[in-house]
């Protein structure tokens, strides 16, 4: 077979001259990886294995240790419990302020956790509000694995991002990072895992992290169009609605991609009754991306940065709906909701991915050599020619017929 | 057993298949053969037989200017950048000065007819915003193959690599296809041997059949008429259009013979479950480094 095939390959295509010179350049090549190569299903495959045990031991690692010295290091958003008068103990992400004199706690919270604010004392606070008189509890407040009780004013935060506001009172004893958050767990000063962080609902990643990550959610993207072969509506789109994910907290975003995708799907019969041309489709598109746009700002009421994440995944899934509409157009509203799917469950995978301790620490630490390695790997990726998973399935009845009739004429031929 | 595991060895999947497009066939003859239009030109400056073109539509003004009259009683209007079969209308017969019927009998209005037209126009059917229409005559199959195809028009897929025919197939219509020659919306694919011109082997969604299931003829062992003229015209098409590696779709029309439909630059890739064999099996001479 081996002779053969490398004979095949260096005889210069009588046709075509031009082909000459690469052909004999590249037959010793040929011939050298000829003899070592197993057979494409077995490629195939153990590509894919290799892949998937990568994803499972990412995502399954156990959480790193951060260094527990006599100052746990903690973030500007940090996950902290909170225990009242009967015992009962909510957990909330607080707000790290170091410009805050003393800790909040928000009305409804502590009320939940049964502290009689009617008859509680009250404390005068001055805050750019003006002064005004709170009532004031004490709490059993866990954070980082360290516990103390804490004297935290009740003020109505429904307004706000954070229910719970640690301020300087409370902070001594602690590091804070500025730029970084959800650093660790109330038990311990561990990060949190993985599904932590995609639970939360808080910004996981800065701005430079995200950046160094960027490289390799593409890489992500590449390995499963190239060697699965998984077909999502627009190459990367998955990977801009991984960013808002990171950014909006996986639930919020969730809910807004599908509350957009069936919107979507439902315009559609509508705009083929009423045979719109394609220009009138999309601004129909750009006004419902509008209104979920400001119905989700009303909700959420005037917070920060969480507000722009959650505006990522409504924007790209825009994007995302015109592709949705055209491959129902193509190729029938089935393959258009398997697409929209399989978008949707590539965009978890890589926030997954992307929120995994290990992945977080490397782009901490270095995040330029990460995004450099990550942009080759992308690149080199992108040169296999070797089947996909998925074809593997569509060929199927072509590989059965080939072996039969190799069986039907073996020895000299290939 | 190890045999069982090579089987896919020589298949060409969509990654190999964008390599080899990527180096041998030019961005200007990629984007020459998304234009009917201007492949039709092309063809006809090298002397390769088309489908003549009765008009070509621009503009709503050129729509209103029209004079329906002059135009064939059995027509078939087209997008000229239109991807796949989408957005191609035929008509049979004419009842009166402003109605056809369609090949299934339906009834076609003339403001129908300027519909769609208007919906070619706006881009609905292309990927761009604007598009061109062509009419054409309709074609009809010969009548050999009449009986190997449901209501619709029959062609020949002829995988070239320059002026070489390396694999071709018959794409047989079906009712379940709505008279459409396209194998994923349930056409029949049936392999046909280079040197014959025969028939050897049939496929339709995902299995192996010997018979064609509304007419209930035979396949298996039928025969392409005029098949070497056949394969004369797919062997013009590369140097017509400066494309290397194409699927010509020729079909074999009962008055003008055969005529190239269309030139692909990106052909498909299920001809290798039709026919039983790898495209790498053919083509490995230029897919290799």
């Amino acid at each position: 077979m081996v002779e053969v095939i490398s004979a095949a390959v260096c005889v210069p295509a009588a046709t075509d001259g031009l082909q000459r010179e690469r052909f004999t350049f590249v037959c010793p090549t040929i011939r050298a990886v000829m003899v070592l190569s197993p057979p494409v299903l077995v490629r195939v495959l153990l590509a894919v294995v290799a892949l998937a045990v990568l994803v499972v031991g990412i995502v399954f690692l156990p959480d790193r240790s951060v260094d527990t010295s006599a100052t746990p290091l903690i973030g500007e958003q940090e996950t902290v419990r909170v225990t009242g008068p009967t015992g009962q103990t909510l957990e909330a992400i607080a707000r790290i302020d170091t410009g805050a004199s003393a800790s909040s706690i928000d009305e409804d919270m502590a009320r939940e956790l049964g502290f009689d604010l009617e008859n509680a004392e009250t404390v005068t606070v001055v805050s750019s509000l003006g002064r005004e008189s709170r009532p004031l509890v004490v709490g059993v407040v866990q954070i980082a694995g360290q516990a103390f009780a804490s004297r935290l004013n009740v003020t109505d935060r429904s307004e706000r991002s954070n229910a719970v506001l640690l301020g300087r009172a409370d902070l001594t004893g602690f590091q804070i990072q500025v730029g970084q958050q959800l650093l660790t767990t109330p038990g311990e000063a561990r990060e949190p895992s993985t599904f932590g962080a995609l639970l939360a609902e808080a910004p996981a990643l800065g701005p430079l992290e995200l950046l160094a990550l960027l490289p390799l959610a593409a890489l992500i993207v590449v390995l499963l169009r190239v060697v699965v072969g998984v077909q999502t509506l627009g190459t990367f789109s998955p990977v801009l609605l991984a960013l808002g994910y990171t950014q909006a907290g996986l639930a919020a975003g969730l809910l807004l991609t599908t509350v957009m995708i069936a919107l979507g799907f439902a315009a559609q019969p509508l705009l083929r009754r009423f045979r719109l041309p394609r220009i009138a489709r999309l601004a129909v598109l750009i006004g419902i991306v509008t209104v979920v746009l400001l119905a989700v700002q009303q909700l959420a009421g005037p917070g920060d940065t969480t507000s722009w994440g959650a505006a990522l995944p409504v924007v790209v899934t825009a994007v995302i709906l015109e592709r949705l509409w055209e491959t129902w157009d193509l190729d029938g509203s089935r393959n258009a909701a398997i697409e929209a799917g399989l978008t949707v469950g590539v965009a978890v995978l890589v926030t997954t991915l992307l929120l995994a301790p290990t992945i977080r620490g490397l782009a901490e630490t270095v995040p330029l050599p990460l995004a450099v390695a990550c942009a080759i790997w992308a690149a080199v990726v992108g040169t296999y020619r070797g089947l996909r998973l998925t074809e593997l399935a569509r060929f199927g009845s072509a590989a059965r017929a080939r072996e039969a009739t190799q069986a039907a004429s073996p020895v000299g031929a290939r | 057993m190890q045999l069982q595991m090579r089987g896919w060895d020589r298949l060409m999947g969509l990654n190999a298949r964008n390599e080899l497009i990527a180096r041998h066939n030019p961005p200007t003859a990629v984007r020459l053969v998304n234009d009917k239009f201007a492949t039709k030109s092309a063809l006809a400056a090298a002397g390769v037989r088309t489908a003549p073109t009765v008009q070509v539509l621009s503009s709503r003004r050129a729509l209103a200017r029209l004079d329906w009259a002059a135009i064939p009683d059995a027509f078939a209007v087209k997008p000229n950048q239109g991807l796949g079969g989408s957005g191609i209308l035929l008509t049979a017969a004419r009842l009166d000065p402003v109605t056809w019927t369609s090949v299934s009998g339906r009834r076609i209005p003339l403001l129908q007819l300027k519909d769609h037209i208007r919906l070619i126009f706006d881009g609905e059917f292309s990927p761009r915003p604007r598009d061109v229409a062509l009419l054409e005559p309709l074609l009809v199959p010969h009548p050999s193959m009449a009986a190997l195809t449901f209501q619709g028009l029959p062609d020949v897929r002829v995988i070239c690599l320059g002026s070489r025919p390396v694999i071709a197939m018959l794409r047989l219509p079906t009712a379940a296809s709505g008279g459409r020659a396209n194998l994923h919306q349930g056409a029949i694919g049936a392999a046909v041997e280079l040197e014959t011109g025969r028939v050897s082997r049939a496929w339709l969604s995902g299995r192996r059949v010997t018979e064609h299931p509304d007419t209930g003829s035979v396949l298996v062992g039928a025969t392409v008429p005029e098949w070497s003229s056949v394969l004369h015209l797919a062997r013009q098409c590369a140097g017509a259009t400066g494309l290397h590696y194409l699927g010509a779709d020729v079909v074999i029309d009962a008055e003008r013979g055969p005529l190239v439909l269309e030139v692909n630059a990106r052909p498909g890739l299920q001809i290798q479950n039709v026919t039983g064999q790898g495209l790498l099996d053919v083509v490995e001479a230029e897919v290799v480094a």
